[in-house]
């Protein structure tokens, strides 16, 4: 059967679709989702791609992905800030995630620790389980996450 | 010019397939050297691929990269959460650097929750296994490649 992939992007993205920061080098969601889209093509891999402003809401896509996607990858962008309470929510989600054996990457386009101030606090998870991180190669990271999960589904 | 990636391993990560199997697989780094030629081939740049248990060694190795290398893929083990030396060693290089682990250390012990690498580094990849180094190289080689033909 045809595997799938999930790829959840959350809170902030707007600023990517208007304000386009030089970090980001020009980058777009939509750029993304075509980017993600082409590989997957190329991988014969079904994409679910998708991006919300309500971190709630993307709380509740990570809980149902383990069912509706055989791996996921998630960016949660703003959302792993310092300032916004549902962090540690999401690393509930996350650790829970993990020790069900879900395939999963995190993303961030920027290197999220490229600086030692605590804008992005270390994540408090909980040793056990696995997912990949990956921070700092722009829209190459999502490439590079969709390709190493594409292998891990066909060696299973 | 042939443009070369110094691909730097620290301490233990000669007995990578040799111990904790369950967190690092069974590949040896010899495998992964190997993976690392393979991948660069294409994009025609050179792969020098060292190991050292030496936090010493891995700084003069960073400074040797300043010469010879247009890049540095660096999985600095254990050091990576206490050396402040590898950390400025790393600023003192201009090209692209990538910091690489084979396990997410996120998720294991909150002693390696911290990183000096990280802050020193352009990105970080970690948790995809021995396979992100091929997967790595093979991006940078490309970056590498695509700029020397700009």
């Amino acid at each position: 059967m045809q595997k799938s992939i999930l790829v959840i992007n959350g809170p902030g993205f707007t600023d990517l679709g208007g304000q386009v920061s030089d970090l980001h080098e020009g980058v777009t969601l939509a750029a993304i989702r075509s980017a993600c889209q082409a590989l997957c093509d190329d991988l014969g891999i079904k994409l679910d791609f998708r991006q919300t402003e309500d971190s709630q809401e993307m709380l509740g896509w990570l809980a149902k992905g383990s069912k509706q996607a055989d791996a996921l990858v998630v960016n949660p962008a703003t959302a792993a800030r310092a300032e916004v309470v549902d962090f540690d929510a999401y690393c509930e989600a996350i650790y829970q995630l993990a020790q069900a054996q879900q395939a999963i990457i995190e993303v961030h386009l920027s290197n999220i620790y490229g600086s030692h101030d605590a804008q992005f606090p270390r994540p408090h998870h909980k040793p056990g389980g696995a997912m990949g991180f990956i921070a700092g190669l722009g829209v190459d990271g999502y490439l590079l996450a969709i390709r190493s999960l594409a292998e891990k589904l066909q060696s299973k | 010019m042939t443009p070369c990636i110094f691909v730097l391993n620290g301490p233990n990560l000669n007995l990578l397939g040799k111990r904790e199997p369950h967190i690092y697989g069974h590949t040896t780094l010899a495998d992964v050297e190997k993976l690392c030629r393979d991948a660069a081939a294409p994009s025609g740049v050179e792969i020098d691929f060292r190991q050292s248990n030496y936090e010493g060694k891995m700084v003069d190795w960073i400074q040797e990269a300043r010469e010879k290398a247009q890049a540095i893929v660096i999985n600095a083990g254990a050091y990576t959460h206490t050396s402040v030396a590898i950390h400025d060693a790393l600023k003192a290089f201009e090209g692209i650097k990538v910091e690489l682990h084979i396990s997410n250390p996120h998720m294991r012990e909150t002693f390696r929750h911290l990183s000096y690498v990280s802050s020193a580094s352009h990105a970080i990849v970690a948790g995809l296994g021995f396979r992100g180094y091929p997967f790595v190289v093979e991006m940078v080689a490309k970056r590498l490649s695509q700029a020397k033909a700009a």
